[in-house]
């Protein structure tokens, strides 16, 4: 699996690409780690390129989301398939997760957000 | 034991089991789902969760994977040496509708046996032996 990224002002939008399983999670945590010792607090997790995603994938999503509220940031995943979106749902992720099926929606939700904070 | 499809040994690591359940997935789209479906994602990951359960607590260098038609479905046999662990346990998911609560881990064996229709695990000569069977039911 690669991850590509993307900035779009305030929000860094995550795409990995292939499956989000056991010999991949890793990958995510760590590139979420690094975005946030960047500050950058704002994160769209872009699932539509993600086949496949097992418990250690969702894992990665939990704890991605968890580390990104505990610094008052937002993590949303989007455009996730049947089968992933499946998965959020058995396991109940999807009541802890924001999980939108558009992209552009997710986005949109995380710009407002980051516009917000900053003119605090 | 019906026809068998698939035997394959792999080195006890995660990007193996990518691969074990790539060659899984490709017998489920011959017999079954060409297009793929609920059917043989269901039956990848039970059979991921197992292989990642093996490498991460049994210690065993290796893992056989066996495939079988059996009554309409398929069989997937998985044998590996070290430490025993019986996962036909009932489990329960992590209870994420608790506020503020949203496990990280702790998935793996109540999916297991949420994704089959049967699931069946014996501790024999050293070697655990697990078998889960799910029918097709287009």
């Amino acid at each position: 699996m690669e991850i590509k990224m993307e900035m779009d002002n305030n929000v860094v939008i995550l795409k990995p690409i292939g499956n989000l399983v056991a010999s991949s999670a890793e990958i995510l945590k760590t590139q979420v780690a690094r975005l946030l010792e960047k500050n950058y607090l704002y994160l769209l997790l872009d699932l539509s390129k993600v086949d496949f995603i097992d418990s250690s994938g969702l894992g990665a999503c939990i704890s991605s989301n968890r580390s990104v509220l505990a610094r008052e940031g937002d993590f949303v995943c989007a455009g996730a398939n049947e089968t992933v979106t499946r998965l959020f749902r058995i396991t109940r992720a999807d009541q802890k997760i924001t999980l939108t099926p558009s992209r552009f929606d997710a986005l949109k939700s995380l710009q407002d957000k980051a516009l917000l904070r900053s003119n605090r | 034991m019906g026809e068998r499809l698939l035997e394959m040994r792999i080195a006890a690591e995660f990007a193996n089991v990518d691969l074990a359940r790539e060659a899984l997935r490709k017998i489920c789209r011959n017999m079954f789902e060409p297009e793929g479906g609920a059917f043989s994602d269901e039956l990848c990951l039970a059979a991921s969760e197992a292989m990642n359960n093996a490498v991460e607590h049994s210690g065993a260098p290796t893992i056989q994977l066996e495939v079988t038609a059996e009554r309409g479905g398929l069989a997937l046999h998985l044998t590996y040496a070290g430490v025993s662990f019986d996962p036909t346990v009932p489990a329960s998911l992590p209870d994420n509708a608790v506020p503020h609560f949203c496990a990280e881990g702790g998935y793996g064996l109540a999916l297991m046996q949420r994704m089959v229709d049967t699931l069946e695990y014996a501790f024999r000569d050293g070697n655990n032996i697990l078998t889960m069977y799910k029918r097709y039911d287009g």
